[in-house]
């Protein structure tokens, strides 16, 4: 839907309100967009009045390039009043042998609020860009939507499934040189341990009392006591 | 805030907790030990009783989250055997604790007799506390009743 405001200049005629900048009419409380030649008239008659808008100020200001017989001017005016509601003239004075004029005077409107209704009833108007990007918006917003829940919905399995959010307990095997320490050992009871370095690899565990010290000899575990 | 705001961010939040609870099921899927360790293990331990020294092998088979494990202690032609299912205790980053239910003891008597051994009767396996070395390696520490605790390191030998 193609929004409708009065744009600023704002003109007071009679009950009317019109803006020359969008060619946009209210008329009690009813918006609607002119034809581009009964804006132009409209507008014209709005900067003549007091004075009479004489037929042949219309054809050189409206008809620049061009020509306009008595019945093309008669027709233009007609069709302004019905767009105006103006059916009974008393709007737009025939001022016979010398034009047309206005019957109330034009004020300049500085208070009046913007307003915004429905389509309008008559236009010259092709869809424009904006109407284009209204009907676009809706679409973009659920592929934007989507988008951010597929993002949401890999982020959130790939750290579940990393393991992330489980708690891991502490190692409690550790390698020293090439000796496995299968105890939480502090670095002094590693130096203290009963195990050097250039020995063959030796599996250690802690007891209460004592520590189990294995080695392997030809694919068979043997081990000893160590007390403490 | 406009409805369609609401439904997003409602289904925003039902597909981060949806997602993420199939990924916490993934993980433990991934990192279950019976399905990390499945297959066959075994490992050759020694029992010294005295100055004799017996030779023990140990056979862990874990399959269908069920273990067993069977120990078959050997001097020179005369044998006996502790078999048990090993139940899940406690699991640490590289190591697990298991208790050791439906035991039985097969030929113990007969053993001590033909071999003059002194083993200390009434003994049974009572724990099994294991380790992680490294690919295809776990080192396991039997306890028994008798104080006869005999450590091993298992090798894979097949997936199961």
């Amino acid at each position: 839907m193609a929004k409708l405001c009065l744009e600023p200049p704002i003109y007071k005629v009679g009950d009317l309100y019109y803006s020359p900048t969008s060619a946009v009419v209210e008329n009690q409380g009813e918006l609607s967009r002119l034809r581009a030649r009964e804006a132009n008239l409209f507008y014209e008659l709005i900067k003549t009045f007091p004075d009479v808008l004489s037929r042949t100020s219309i054809e050189q200001t409206l008809w620049k390039d061009s020509y306009a017989t008595n019945a093309t001017i008669n027709q233009t005016v007609k069709a302004l009043r019905f767009s105006l509601q103006d059916v009974d003239r008393t709007l737009i004075r025939t001022i016979p042998k010398q034009g047309y004029v206005l019957s109330a005077a034009p004020q300049i409107e500085d208070s009046y609020g913007q307003t915004i209704v429905e389509e309008p009833k008559q236009t010259e108007r092709l869809p424009s860009d904006s109407q284009q990007e209204d009907t676009l918006a809706p679409k973009s917003n659920v592929v934007q939507s989507v988008t951010t829940i597929l993002v949401i919905a890999i982020a959130s399995f790939a750290l579940s499934a990393s393991g992330v959010f489980v708690s891991k307990p502490n190692r409690i095997s550790q390698q020293y040189g090439k000796h496995w320490i299968l105890f939480n050992a502090t670095e002094q009871e590693l130096s203290a341990l009963p195990v050097k370095q250039n020995e063959s690899t030796k599996y250690i565990t802690k007891h209460e009392s004592f520590y189990r010290v294995c080695s392997e000899t030809t694919g068979v575990l043997e081990c000893q006591k160590i007390d403490f | 805030m406009p409805k369609n705001r609401l439904l997003v961010l409602f289904l925003l939040t039902v597909t981060a907790g949806l997602s993420g609870s199939l990924g916490n099921q993934v993980y433990h899927y991934l990192n279950d030990p019976f399905r990390l360790y499945e297959g066959s293990w075994q490992g050759e331990g020694a029992i010294y009783v005295g100055d004799k020294k017996i030779d023990s092998n140990a056979f862990m088979l874990v399959n269908n989250n069920d273990i067993r494990l069977s120990i078959n202690n050997k001097y020179q032609d005369f044998s006996y055997t502790y078999d048990g299912n090993l139940v899940l205790q406690q699991r640490e980053h590289v190591s697990a604790h298991f208790d050791i239910e439906n035991r039985h003891v097969r030929g113990l008597e007969t053993f001590i007799e033909n071999t003059k051994i002194d083993v200390p009767l009434g003994g049974n396996l009572l724990r099994l506390n294991a380790w992680h070395l490294d690919e295809g390696r776990i080192f396991v520490e039997v306890e028994q009743s008798n104080g006869l605790d005999v450590p091993y390191i298992l090798t894979k030998k097949s997936d199961g």
